[in-house]
């Protein structure tokens, strides 16, 4: 019967496979938050790599999906054929190319210099000891890495957060591209003339599909030969006065950040996913922490269940010893590596069996701590293991639990802005996205904080109605 | 009625019986006493299995405790009294009483109330049915302890020092419900430090030391013609006190 099961279910993948193959659109993934390349507008994905895919997709006769991923997955999107092309402003490296196959190059963009107008660093001789922020894994740091050695590389996981750097004169200089560096110049800074070095645009397929590459490579040509490319360039620069002034008081900053060009909705798309995300994992981190807690309780008490023990212990310890990014990136690159499945659910799945560690651990240790008295009265009785778990320790144990299990659902709230990873839309990822567009890094992130911070207080208000009640049940029913 | 057949027990390398054998017929009222850590708890523990005995057997009226499927029915017949209470916390007295008669069926609700109600009376604790034993004074609780025990309808009741955690003035009423059980033909193991309490009330009383039943006898015999030398020695100490 059970490999029956196992039979059928293998066909259905395979056929999920199978369809995944033969679909009509063309997967573009990217991270956008790189104007003019790819960036929000009206809520939709655009900018110069989008246009470009865009003639991919026609080429093909299939229609075009962007997904907006993190930097460092895109490589793995590819990788995996959860994405059919990458387009990002990838620069060609020995060591991207070892990974996926690079089409021609589409752009050439030269690494670049920001500094302050007054300051002291005025070209390339003079850099030496000085602080220099990047992008971690950009291009303008591996450059920097391997040519300045006594160069402080300060390596931030977005170049707004390098920008914001130099803004507060934390560093002397940012490296980065020349053309979104253009964007998001402030008044007081200018770019330095001679560049650090050159590289090469290209898109990104999955090693081997030669098919696709040449497509790819077909209409790159076509738009160069053309000069169209230059226009689809000149069409996405200079957006930045329009879109959001330099000169900005405390209200236009919230009038940026948040109503114009509809901005609140990525915040509200991200409190939904996020909220969806944390209610989702919540539930299953209750169902899996339940069934390991009780597990390993029935087999300490009764010595039966010793497969589900040793499970439950090893499902712990990997999981509370492994980073949640990880085991969120393992879940959607390895395990779902050949199904097309929907990315908050993945979140759902990945922070909930992830929760569902501690609440094991929350649940053992709420048992544990029902004396152990109260339990041999039980049997004493003739009580089974059962009766004695169900309508006595796990009653008295509830009172333990329960504080530590709310302190477990505020850091899955929190948690769940990892999530952005893998593409999904929550929190943390509308206020990179709207930062994206303000170039302002820090205005959005405070208003996301301001958010986390009133749904932790809401939780905690619950959490303690909850507690009190339970105590009341007790002191109150005489 | 009961059984013990050489009774062993370990607690790691510490052997804590060492092969213990002892017949309790039907009325007796044992009194087990010894010096600490001489093996009195965990032999009392052993007679429910809640302590399981390394080997040995603990016979019930034909019926081998030990490695016995049906353990759960069986206890039923054995009621228990804790030193520390243990009566259930989440629980009013009156469900404290009523739990393991109704949730194992030997009762109907209505039913299994209106006996919480006789056996309240008995141990003269009506007016406390709805509150919790975190509001009872210890001697309240430990003969709600005691009534919890005898829904079930024990045919032998152990008291493990059931009068240890008490002060001193509680001690008294929580004695004289034993007695009056006595005076049903209750059958009953105890373990406790109450010397004089054993003198006066218990039928047999059992000596043991170094994990082994060093003398046993009527009350009398241990007391007034102590035999055994260990058992001498332990009540000069006590007398000295």
């Amino acid at each position: 019967m059970k490999k029956k099961i196992f039979i059928l279910l293998i066909i259905c993948l395979l056929f999920l496979t199978g369809c995944s193959s033969k679909k009509k659109t063309l997967v573009l993934v990217t991270e956008a938050g790189f104007a003019p390349y790819e960036y929000y507008q009206n809520g939709q994905i655009v900018g110069i790599d989008i246009d470009i895919g865009r003639e991919i997709a026609k080429e093909l006769g299939m229609e075009l999906e962007i997904k907006d991923v993190a930097f460092d997955s895109i490589i793995s999107e590819v990788k995996t054929e959860k994405s059919d092309i990458g387009a990002a402003g990838i620069s060609y490296t020995e060591e991207r190319a070892k990974e996926v196959d690079f089409s021609i190059d589409y752009m050439e963009s030269k690494q670049i210099l920001i500094t302050k107008k007054n300051s002291s660093l005025k070209d390339l001789s003079m850099l030496n000891n000085q602080k220099v922020a990047v992008q971690l894994g950009s291009i303008a740091d591996e450059y920097l890495t391997e040519n300045y050695k006594d160069l402080t590389i300060i390596r931030e996981k977005k170049f707004l957060a390098a920008i914001q750097d130099l803004k507060d004169d934390k560093v002397d200089a940012v490296a980065m591209d020349e053309i979104p560096a253009k964007e998001l110049l402030e008044n007081d800074m200018i770019i330095l003339e001679e560049a650090l070095t050159t590289d090469h645009y290209g898109m990104i397929v999955k090693k081997g599909n030669e098919e696709l590459l040449n497509k790819v490579n077909k209409v790159i040509q076509r738009l160069k030969d053309t000069k169209e490319i230059d226009n689809i360039v000149l069409k996405h620069m200079g957006l930045r006065e329009e879109s959001t002034p330099k000169k900005q008081n405390i209200v236009d900053k919230f009038y940026y950040s948040i109503i114009y060009d509809g901005r609140y909705k990525y915040i509200l798309e991200g409190l939904k996913n996020t909220l969806l995300i944390a209610l989702g994992a919540v539930l299953l981190g209750i169902l899996l922490g339940g069934i390991a807690a009780i597990s390993r309780n029935i087999y300490d008490n009764t010595n039966r269940l010793k497969l589900l023990n040793d499970i439950s212990k090893i499902y712990v310890t990997v999981i509370r010893g492994t980073p949640s990014t990880l085991q969120l990136m393992i879940i959607y690159y390895i395990i779902f590596k050949a199904v097309p499945v929907n990315i908050v659910l993945v979140g759902i799945l990945a922070f909930g069996i992830n929760s569902g560690a501690y609440v094991a651990e929350i649940i053992r240790a709420g048992f544990n701590s029902v004396p152990k008295g109260q339990k041999e009265a039980g049997y004493a009785l003739g009580l089974h293991y059962w009766q004695v778990t169900s309508r006595i320790v796990i009653p008295e144990a509830l009172k333990n639990i329960l504080p530590a299990l709310g302190n477990e659902f505020i850091t899955l709230v929190k948690e769940t802005s990892i999530g952005a990873y893998i593409g999904i839309v929550e929190l943390t990822k509308a206020s990179d996205i709207i930062a994206s567009r303000t170039y302002d890094y820090f205005f959005p992130l405070i208003i996301i904080a301001m958010i986390y911070l009133c749904i932790t207080m809401i939780l905690s208000k619950l959490i303690e109605k909850m507690e009190v009640k339970l105590n009341h049940a007790r002191s109150k029913k005489s | 009625m009961l059984e013990v057949k050489n009774l062993k027990k370990s607690f790691g390398d510490k052997k804590v019986l060492k092969g213990i054998d002892l017949t309790i017929n039907r009325g007796d009222i044992i009194g087990i006493i010894g010096p600490s850590g001489c093996g009195k708890s965990t032999f009392l523990r052993c007679l429910n299995l809640l302590e399981k005995p390394d080997s040995g057997e603990v016979i019930l009226e034909g019926d081998n405790l030990v490695d016995n499927k049906d353990l759960e029915r069986i206890r039923r017949k054995i009621g228990m009294v804790f030193q520390q209470f243990n009566l259930f916390e989440n629980m009013t007295v009156l469900d404290n009483i009523t739990l393991a008669p109704t949730l194992l069926k030997v009762m109907k609700k209505g039913k299994a109330e209106k006996e919480a109600d006789k056996l309240l009376d008995k141990v003269d604790l009506k007016d406390k049915k709805n509150n919790y034993p975190e509001e009872l004074s210890g001697g309240q609780k430990q003969r709600v302890a005691i009534a919890r025990s005898l829904m079930m309808k024990p045919e032998i009741m152990l008291f493990d020092e059931p009068t240890s955690a008490l002060d001193p003035e509680m001690i008294g009423e929580v004695t004289n419900l034993m007695r009056q059980l006595a005076k049903e033909g209750m059958t009953m193991v105890i373990v406790s430090h109450e010397i004089n309490f054993i003198k006066n009330f218990c039928t047999r009383v059992v000596f043991m030391s170094d994990g082994v039943i060093q003398e046993e006898g009527t009350s009398e015999d241990i007391f007034m013609n102590p035999k055994n030398s260990k058992l001498k020695n332990f009540l000069s100490k006590i007398n000295n006190i």
